[in-house]
């Protein structure tokens, strides 16, 4: 976990190209639809989104209508973005699949936490995982420091690391609050 | 060696331990949504008037002691309104050229939301040196993440009496996250 941890780091650092920024063109494919004319966005948004069905590791969808105004469902999942693009005029929905770079993918599987609250029990599993992992890494963390401190405090680099790390912190600490 | 690589890890894990903390500490924040209420409070100035954007965020910065990034402006009749921003506080400000003042709305997070926000703060494209240099921070902390990581596991390798059940945490570890990579993957 800490080379994904390290791994995401170093993705948005060096600004590893998202899905929208790639140069790659998403799958597509269409299906036709046509929503009743009485009903809201939110609404034909919602029998679009069972109509296409949840992406595999998908959490849950967003509505909203793009810069051209067209109706959009979208699902974020680790691997990129599927989004269902419905042309009212033509009665169809155009279902596009973005994948993107494996360095992305680390850095949204660092991000798949709790807070997903996806039904997919893979997802799910990860998140759990990722749990475990940040509290082992406090855990990793304080005893380290503890260790450090206590079995070689008389060696003279302990001293200055440990200075340099209090410092930085409150540094920036100062300068950003 | 083993001492090379047991000064390496003291090193790095002493210096890197409250930053690493930061992360970890704020990922808890995330993975849980505990709520974060900034403070907000406002603020009339007199600042030169017929100022642009830019030059009226330089007299903020100079003057008030405004340090950020300076987000985009936005002209709308009579005034003009732009965003100074670090990671603990942003200023909202709409500056009135033609009178020379300006209402400035200021917003500063707590302790939790500053961990957060640092949390989120990336590359070297500021314009404010302080948010770049943690650029420089977060590209450090992510080497020796997985400097820590690879050091740790060589050094417990040498501990022959706990071989045994290290090997077996260190299998299941494998097997489970990169079973759980390749189906989030896969699919």
């Amino acid at each position: 976990m800490l080379m994904v941890f390290g791994l995401a780091g170093l993705v948005v650092t060096f600004k590893a190209p998202d899905i929208m920024h790639s140069g790659i063109r998403p799958e597509s494919r269409i299906m036709d639809f046509t929503a009743p004319e009485s009903l809201s966005d939110k609404q034909v948004g919602e029998k679009i989104a069972s109509a296409v069905g949840r992406p595999p590791r998908a959490g849950e969808h967003y509505i909203h209508r793009d810069d051209s105004n067209r109706l959009v469902v979208d699902w974020y999942t680790a691997n990129g973005l599927v989004r269902a693009l419905y042309f009212e005029q033509e009665h169809r929905v155009e279902i596009q699949t973005w994948r993107n770079s494996i360095w992305r993918f680390f850095d949204n599987v660092h991000a798949t936490t709790m807070a997903d609250r996806s039904p997919d029990p893979v997802v799910r599993a990860w998140a759990w995982y990722i749990e475990i992992s940040i509290w082992s890494l406090i855990a990793m963390c304080l005893s380290g420091l503890w260790l450090g401190v206590a079995s070689r405090w008389r060696f003279m680099w302990t001293r200055i690391a440990l200075a340099a790390g209090c410092a930085v912190f409150a540094i920036f600490f100062l300068l950003e609050r | 060696m083993y001492r090379l690589i047991r000064n390496t890890h003291l090193i790095l894990g002493l210096s890197a331990s409250l930053i690493i903390l930061v992360y970890a500490v704020s990922a808890v924040q995330m993975a849980h949504r505990f709520a974060i209420t900034p403070h907000v409070s406002s603020e009339d100035l007199t600042v030169a008037p017929a100022l642009g954007a830019r030059s009226a965020a330089q007299r903020l910065m100079d003057e008030r002691g405004y340090r950020g990034d300076l987000g985009a402006a936005e002209s709308t009749g009579q005034q003009i309104r732009f965003s100074i921003t670090r990671a603990g506080t942003a200023y909202a400000v709409t500056y009135y050229p033609a009178a020379g003042r300006a209402h400035v709305e200021r917003r500063e997070l707590p302790f939790m939301g500053l961990l957060n926000r640092l949390h989120h703060l990336n590359g070297f494209e500021h314009s404010s040196a302080a948010m770049n240099a943690w650029g420089w921070i977060l590209a450090w902390i992510s080497i020796a993440l997985i400097l820590l990581g690879a050091t740790g596991v060589y050094m417990w390798f040498r501990i022959y009496n706990e071989r045994r059940i290290g090997s077996i945490l260190l299998a299941g570890n494998l097997c489970v996250s990169i079973a759980l990579l390749v189906l989030l993957r896969t699919r």
